[in-house]
């Protein structure tokens, strides 16, 4: 009984997934259970497994191809069976599954897909079975190599069996993309010499680099780097962010004298009682909680002409990783301790840069803090994450002669910028908002309350 | 450079260090005018009379346990176990006696022992005489565990056990005994601890002892023609373990492959990937380090069957082609 393979949906939001890579060739058995390919969604790559035992015989989506959740993007049958009728319309472009499922109403063998894709539709969740967590496979010296390159190892497409990443595939992968190639050539040395042909090969592995390439790494032409499926991720949601939510920034400079004395009583605290420490993020999270159950509008989405204003506020915190950015969530944040809030967001953080974080763990929040204070950064205007409303932005904490009393001190002052989606709430509100959140961060006290 | 057996090799061996030294002296079963089940001590009896040559009752435990106390009067005694399989009998001695001595009396007792034995499969003698037990005495500390592949080791190796203070026990091959290999006339010996790189490559490294290592070295041969180039390990001792050569090998190659006659279950290539996976190689890993070993099974009888029982050189091409697949080489001069 031949069986089709649908794009999986991985979790309740979404909506389409990219095939990274098939583990299996066409006319390849498989084994109901066995990874047969992965799926990136979210910026994170899920291996899926084939759904049924048979025999691989026909690939309908290829790798670095999106398609709609449900899609049919293989088929799995006996060695011999016909298969003819569940192959997409002759004519329809096989990893155009969007354009196909229009063109399936008119071609007269679609009836059959179409069906079978409905009645296949009830139950995607019971299919969608991934690897895990998306822990990626690799080889020893493949994940020493891409620590050494800061390079994500999930971006990595591993030739290996069950799609395990190796050398080989690190320093293609590196040599590609233009990833320190200096790098890969220092990498490869062991404590033996190695001959000297493998390093300078691999220099000049950029295919579109002129031969001409010098060894050093000086190249008279430009050098093109395909993106990685993160980064494109990253491009996608940047994009339909900024050209369909109208972007506000509102700044401001709260005195965080009284925050800065309070982290530090808070942090030696933590630490004296087996902690590993409270960050200025972690009594953020705490502080827009605070102000986003105030303030309903700024915790809310816009879906089509109404606005789903969230009960509880799910914050995410954007985490720079090797090679692109994560946006982990604290879920209920305003229910938490600033303990429970630090542990959660250590775990997420360390999670995000080993690339370990599963797509539920990014998924859902209302609200985000995006903190540049660390890299110097006075104030700035950050995209708002889609769907959410607004996005809080974190300045460094400077001391400042500042005017108190008539007199001149010195204070530590931060600028906090919030970025709104102005579909959603207009300046007053977001204003007040911000004022609200500057006004714990002056007051740390009246969290208590 | 002269041409000589594996057999005559250790019989050279045995001469030269008893007209060196007139401590040592050699007893085993049927050593005598018999010259041993596989003709290794023919003539000497001759030239060293049956004082040196000494025939003895079949009892590995009186054997071993007459050697040990030579040992420890200050002789210098090279045991002959007929068949490896029978060290067990004599397991006591060596074990208990032989092994702990130097320790237990702080350093005061030495014994300078030497047990030979000939080990391995292949020669239709069955499940009571085709084992491989090296790895029973290699757990034990105190004692020494040689197993030369080449005529040059067996002789080399042998005379450096009979000048060493401690017990060593020597596992020779049966099936190398008639092997031909080139051994200097001069004087020389071979450490004990120290391994041989046997051919040297940068795809994948296998590491061998006794007859595994010619088996590796055809193999090797195959795998070249089709591009794999395959650096073969002759550990030659076993402990103490040159653990070294080992690690610099797999850092160059990133892929390993143990191979060794006795079965794999608790056999020695689990101690040669420990020890590569706890180095420093194994952030030069590339796939999974593969034990190529003995079947779980007593040797059989059937000569088909003892054969697939044990590792041949088609297992090890394969399990080499294994590793080049699941791993490519870096191919040079870039990417598809």
């Amino acid at each position: 009984m031949a069986t089709q393979v649908t794009m999986p949906k991985l979790g309740m939001t979404m909506e389409e997934g990219t095939v990274t890579k098939w583990f299996k060739a066409e006319g390849e058995p498989v084994q109901e259970g066995e990874p047969l390919l992965s799926v990136l969604t979210d910026k994170v790559d899920i291996e899926v497994e084939a759904p049924a035992s048979g025999v691989l015989r026909k690939i309908l989506v290829g790798p670095d191809t999106t398609v709609p959740i449900n899609t049919p993007i293989a088929i799995i049958a006996a060695a011999d069976e016909d298969i003819s009728a569940l192959l997409p319309a002759a004519g329809s472009p096989p990893q155009g599954p969007a354009e196909s499922t229009a063109a399936g109403g008119k071609a007269p063998d679609g009836s059959g897909l179409a069906e079978i894709l409905q009645a296949e539709a009830g139950a995607p969740e019971e299919r969608a079975q991934t690897g895990g967590g998306g822990r990626v496979r690799a080889t020893p010296v493949a994940r020493r190599m891409a620590r050494e390159l800061g390079l994500d190892l999930a971006a990595v497409p591993g030739s290996g069996p069950r799609g395990r990443v190796t050398r080989a595939d690190v320093e293609e992968y590196a040599a590609r993309t233009g990833l320190g190639t200096a790098g890969v050539q220092k990498a490869s040395k062991t404590p033996s010499a190695e001959s000297s042909a493998e390093p300078a090969a691999v220099a000049g592995g950029a295919s579109s680099a002129s031969p001409a390439t010098a060894p050093g790494g000086v190249s008279p032409v430009p050098r093109r780097v395909p993106i990685s499926p993160m980064r494109r991720a990253i491009a996608q949601r940047m994009t339909k962010s900024a050209f369909t939510a109208p972007h506000v920034t509102l700044t401001t400079e709260a005195d965080v004298t009284e925050l800065v004395r309070v982290r530090s009583a808070l942090n030696e605290a933590d630490r004296n009682r087996g902690g590993d420490g409270i960050s200025y993020v972690d009594l953020f999270v705490r502080i827009a909680a605070r102000a986003l159950a105030d303030h309903p509008y700024l915790n809310a989405r816009l879906e089509g002409d109404e606005i789903v204003l969230e009960p509880e506020a799910h914050i995410g915190i954007a985490v720079a990783v090797p090679g692109g950015l994560l946006v982990p969530v604290i879920r209920r944040a305003g229910s938490l301790g600033i303990q429970a809030v630090a542990r959660k967001r250590r775990r997420l953080v360390e999670a995000a840069r080993r690339g370990e974080l599963s797509p539920d763990e990014m998924r859902g929040g209302t609200f985000t803090i995006s903190n540049l204070g660390a890299y110097g950064i006075d104030a700035f205007t950050p995209i708002i994450n889609a769907p959410e409303t607004a996005i809080l932005g974190l300045g460094r904490i400077v001391e400042k002669p500042v005017i108190r009393d008539g007199q001149v001190c010195a204070r530590s002052m931060m600028v906090l910028s919030l970025s709104f989606d102005h579909r959603v709430v207009d300046g007053v509100p977001a204003a007040e908002f911000l004022r609200q959140i500057a006004e714990l961060s002056q007051r740390p006290e009246l969290l208590l309350l | 450079m002269r041409e000589i057996t594996y057999a005559q090799a250790v019989r050279e061996a045995l001469a030269e260090e008893m007209r060196r030294d007139p401590r040592v002296f050699l007893l085993g079963e049927d050593i005598g005018v018999y010259g041993g089940a596989f003709g290794v001590t023919l003539g000497l009896v001759e030239e060293f009379g049956e004082d040196r040559v000494m025939d003895t009752p079949l009892s590995e435990a009186a054997i071993i346990g007459a050697a040990v106390g030579a040992a420890v009067v200050g002789m210098r005694p090279v045991a002959e176990v007929q068949f490896s399989d029978f060290l067990t009998i004599g397991a006591d001695q060596l074990v208990n006696q032989a092994a702990k001595m130097r320790y237990m009396f702080g350093g005061k007792a030495e014994v300078p022992m030497v047990v030979r034995t000939p080990a391995g499969s292949g020669t239709g003698a069955a499940a009571q005489h085709s084992q491989s037990l090296e790895t029973w005495f290699m757990h034990i500390p105190g004692l020494k565990v040689v197993a030369p592949a080449t005529p040059h080791d067996a002789k080399g190796l042998l005379k450096a056990a009979i000048r060493d203070n401690n017990p060593v026990v020597v596992f020779e091959h049966k099936l190398l005994y008639k092997t031909k290999g080139p051994v200097p006339e001069d004087e020389y010996t071979v450490p004990i601890g120290k391994a041989a790189v046997r051919r040297e490559g940068r795809d994948v490294t296998v590491v061998a002892t006794s007859v595994m290592v010619p088996r590796s070295l055809q193999a090797a041969e195959r795998l070249a023609d089709e591009g794999i180039s395959a650096e073969v390990i002759d550990l030659r001792s076993l402990r103490p373990l040159d653990a070294e050569t080992v690690i610099a090998s797999v850092c160059k190659t990133g892929r390993a492959v143990v191979v060794h006659e006795a079965n794999k279950f608790a056999g020695f290539g689990g101690e040669i990937v420990g020890t590569i996976v706890e180095s420093e190689a194994f952030d030069f890993l590339d796939a999974p380090v593969l034990r190529l070993a003995g079947k779980d099974v007593p040797i059989p009888y059937n000569p088909r069957l003892e054969k697939a029982a044990v590792p041949q050189e088609d297992d090890i091409v394969e399990a080499c082609r294994r590793l080049m697949r699941e791993s490519r080489r870096v191919r040079v001069g870039g990417m598809a």
